[in-house]
């Protein structure tokens, strides 16, 4: 056996060589096992789902059959189509605050604490606090703090939670979501070689330059991950408005799936309908997905 | 000094450890069989089964149980349903769940054949009664599935019964006199036709009330939605008490319930049932134009193919124009009720505790299920440490009968209550188990020893609602109810009960469509318009009953369940 230098490799060599391959293969053998079983494996089944009906005879025997009624449903039924454009509009909604705030405020507070600022330690303690907390527990927090506190505080009721559910429901995501971007991102800012900044420095990139010219495009590569899952999130995503209870009117796209789960688990012969819009979902999610990563690639900032 | 510090916490590790371990009791149930069982605990709490299982243990003490002597009840007490898919992997034997698709059940072989239980005599019952003579004749026609022999098998069997309604304070109201005075005149003022304090004091006459019967618990309280507005007009304005109290953060649900109730109500037994069994005659059908509710001319003949008539029903339309109409009162839209009935995080507990507690200005009615006097437990013990009149034993308070939509409907319906099972609980065993096996001979053991008539009893002795069943309690179990427990009963004793199920081809492929609340409870089957946010948030909305009762209708027709 040769390495991949060519040169011929001892007996201990080739031993340590066959361990590292069965090292190599077990650890990536979880993985590889974990995605055959719950995509591969659980989308199987879901697929089928979405492709079938049933009916329940006389004598109470379900029958299961092909039809495609539960897939186009989604497009002829007005009350169904009225429910995915009335969550998608809330999905992109958030998804546009999270993408028009918490991103460039998030770059910016990394920079702060980057540039180690007064009291940016501190911050990054605290920004980060709400993410680790349940968020059972930090909602039930939120609410009782606008609900009971600030009508104390301030004499008035106009923070209370009820007063503006959609605005402090998008505030509590921002907030909780707000910690890990920082901290992602000024990790990525720590990797910066200080002799790329004190270049920069010579060639007068100093405050806002050295963050768009020189920091900017460093971090870009983690900035991209954020924006690329981001976009498959607008599907999913259900920014927690469960766990609010506000008003059906604010649930997003991902609050409306989990519903029709739950109805699914049920009874089998509610799978199909949740099927049928996860596929769907999955069909629209995956190109917008790739897309977004193809297009930051080619006009993202690159590093060189 | 840091080497005392570090011995000081070896020592109280060792003394722990130690204490833990040789503090732990031996297990009393090490030799004894054990049989799991798994109940959706919510508002009725667990007290009834903890009771139900140490009567049957003590009974079976002595039992031999492969080669163990004694049988053990291991109950899972949890606020969640089990799907049917799930059971196989559990311990649990026999299940108490609720809002279950049955057909799915039985189609999925979640579900035992429990006939045995349920048809044959019951050994804890005196004479030769089965479990099937305390059915329901909708219960068994639903739970009773015909094999091609035309045999009947069971796979449940009703549980508790879930209706809702109004609790009032009894003791509030004779302290202030909330009832109306008999041959009052609407023209003297709102004021001047209930007792008030003067005519509790003078013993003036009540009217009848909504039994129409005089000298009954029920006399002096609302028979009609117009009565029931001029209570609490009279409470809120006169009284200077807050009529009506609920959990806001429950709202969506509670209320939609408790329209529901009252539609129920003046639809009937009979009415009601059509929307589950699409056979019969409606005969309340109607349509609304400016405000205005107009019968058909002539009754439909309902059937699987038209069962979206029934969105007109006028019941539904009445009580929800009921809600509308209440909804924009000020007792009920003023500033401090954003805190409690409108708030999102006002839980039913506190409404409930709010209900109870003294002071200058008391909440004289809760509208809540039949599972608030246990579900309120710990509230009621609460006042009862300072005062024992604040005990579930001495505070008095009752179940209001439901006000009719007119005097007319009275004069209809007599004094028939008809109330609507909103969670249909129901006892199972899962599927699986050999019949010789000694955990399903118990486990069918156990359900008749849990639906036997002094179980029964206890079950409403302990938490003051009843069971989903045909059943009456001797004078000394009526006798040692709470107040509001007695109330309850008699009120339930002399009620029609609307089972949301049937056994036909559309209710069996569409139950997600006609029967099961959303995840949030927020949308009703009966009342969906296509609009997910549900009946009560449109109506906060500012959405009027009458655009929402025409847009069920248009909703139904274009379902594909005809």
């Amino acid at each position: 056996m040769t390495n991949t230098n060519g040169l011929k490799l001892n007996k201990k060599a080739q031993t340590m060589d066959k361990g590292a391959k069965i090292f190599y293969a077990i650890l990536m053998a979880f993985p590889v096992v974990q995605f055959v079983l719950f995509y591969i494996v659980v989308n199987f089944q879901s697929i089928g789902y979405a492709f079938m009906d049933s009916v329940e005879s006389s004598d109470n025997k379900i029958t299961w059959f092909f039809s495609i009624k539960k897939i186009t449903d989604w497009f002829t039924d007005p009350y169904k189509v009225k429910d995915l454009l009335d969550t998608a509009k809330m999905s992109l909604l958030y998804y546009g605050v999270t993408l028009c705030v918490s991103i460039p405020l998030g770059l910016l507070f990394a920079y702060y604490v980057f540039k180690k600022m007064p009291f940016a330690g501190l911050f990054r303690i605290f920004l980060f606090i709400p993410s680790i907390i349940p968020a059972a527990a930090s909602v039930l927090m939120f609410k009782y703090v606008l609900n009971e506190v600030t009508p104390i505080l301030f004499g008035t009721n106009a923070l209370r939670f009820d007063t503006n559910p959609l605005g402090n429901v998008i505030f509590y995501n921002l907030y909780v979501g707000f910690g890990t971007s920082v901290l992602m991102y000024a990790n990525k800012m720590f990797d910066i070689s200080p002799e790329v900044i004190e270049a920069g420095k010579l060639d007068g990139a100093l405050g806002i330059k050295e963050f768009w010219h020189i920091v900017l495009p460093l971090t870009f590569p983690t900035l991209s991950v954020f924006l690329v899952t981001g976009v498959a999130t607008i599907f999913v995503n259900q920014y927690n408005v469960l766990m609010f209870n506000v008003s059906a009117e604010y649930d997003p796209l991902g609050r409306y799936l989990y519903d029709l789960a739950f109805a699914s688990t049920k009874s089998e012969r509610n799978v199909p309908p949740a099927a049928a819009l996860g596929l769907i979902l999955t069909i629209i999610a995956i190109p917008l997905t790739f897309g977004v990563k193809y297009l930051l690639d080619k006009y993202g900032p690159s590093e060189d | 000094m840091k080497k005392f510090l570090i011995k000081t916490l070896c020592v109280l590790m060792l003394v722990t450890v130690a204490f833990s371990t040789f503090a732990c009791k031996k297990d009393p149930n090490k030799n004894k069989a054990t049989l799991y069982v798994y109940s959706f605990t919510s508002g009725f709490g667990s007290e009834w089964l903890t009771e139900l299982i140490k009567d049957y243990e003590a009974l079976h003490v002595n039992d031999k149980v492969g080669g163990k002597t004694g049988i053990h009840v291991q109950p899972t007490t949890l606020n969640s349903n089990v799907a049917g898919g799930e059971m196989a992997g559990r311990d649990e034997v026999v299940y108490f769940l609720e809002q279950q698709d049955y057909s799915s059940l039985i189609a999925g072989n979640y579900i035992a054949d429990i006939t045995d239980a349920i048809t044959g005599d019951n050994p804890y019952d005196e004479g030769d009664g089965t479990l099937e003579d305390k059915m329901y004749d909708d219960q068994k026609d639903y739970l009773g599935r015909k094999d091609s022999n035309g045999k009947v098998h069971y796979y449940a069997y009703p549980h508790y019964l879930t209706n809702f309604g109004i609790v009032y304070d009894v003791d509030r109201f004779n302290e202030k006199g909330y009832y109306l005075m008999k041959g009052y005149n609407v023209a003297n003022g709102v004021k001047n036709c209930f007792l008030g304090v003067d005519g509790m004091k003078n013993n003036w006459t009540k009217t009848d009330g909504p039994d129409q019967t005089p000298n009954t618990s029920d006399d002096g309280l609302p028979t009609t939605y117009e009565e029931f507005f001029m209570l609490c007009d009279y409470i809120a304005n006169t009284g200077n008490d807050n009529p009506l109290i609920w959990s806001g953060q429950h709202r969506y649900s509670y209320l939609t319930h408790f329209i529901n109730a009252l539609a129920t109500d003046y639809e009937g037994y009979e009415q009601m049932r059509l929307n589950f069994t699409f056979d019969g005659t409606a005969e309340n059908l109607g349509t609304v134009k400016n405000g205005q509710f107009t019968f058909d001319a002539t009754d439909t003949e309902i059937d699987q193919t038209n069962g979206n008539e029934l969105a007109r029903q006028a019941g539904k339309y009445y009580a929800i124009k009921f809600y509308d109409d209440l909804y924009d009162q000020t007792y009920i839209k003023n500033d401090a009720n954003d805190l409690t009935l409108f708030n999102s995080g006002y839980d039913h507990l506190t409404a409930q505790e709010d209900f109870l507690k003294r002071g200058t200005k008391r909440n004289v009615m809760l509208l809540d299920g039949s599972w608030w006097e246990m579900e309120a437990t710990g509230a009621f013990e609460d006042l009862a440490g300072t005062n024992d009149a604040y005990s579930k034993e001495n505070k008095k308070l009752g179940w209001m009968p439901l006000p009719k939509q007119s005097a007319e409907k009275i004069t209809q319906s007599g004094k028939k209550q008809t109330v609507y099972d909103i969670y249909y609980p129901l006892c199972m065993v899962k599927n699986g188990l050999d019949v010789n096996s000694w955990q399903y001979k118990y486990a069918i053991d156990f359900i008749q020893f849990a639906n036997s008539q002094e179980q029964l009893a206890q079950f409403t002795q302990i938490t003051s609602a009843v069971k989903s069943l045909k059943y009456d309690l001797t004078s000394d179990q009526k006798s040692s109810l709470t107040p509001y427990g007695k109330s309850y009963y008699e009120y339930i004793k002399n009620a029609d009960i609307v089972f949301p199920y049937d056994n036909n081809v559309v209710f069996n492929n569409n139950q997600l469509k006609l029967q099961s609340l959303s995840t949030d409870g927020k949308v009703s089957p009966l009342y969906h318009s296509g609009d997910k946010r549900g009946l009560i948030e449109v109506i906060e909305k500012g959405v009027s009953a009458e655009t929402h009762f025409n847009g069920m209708y248009t909703y139904f027709s274009s379902s594909d369940i005809w």
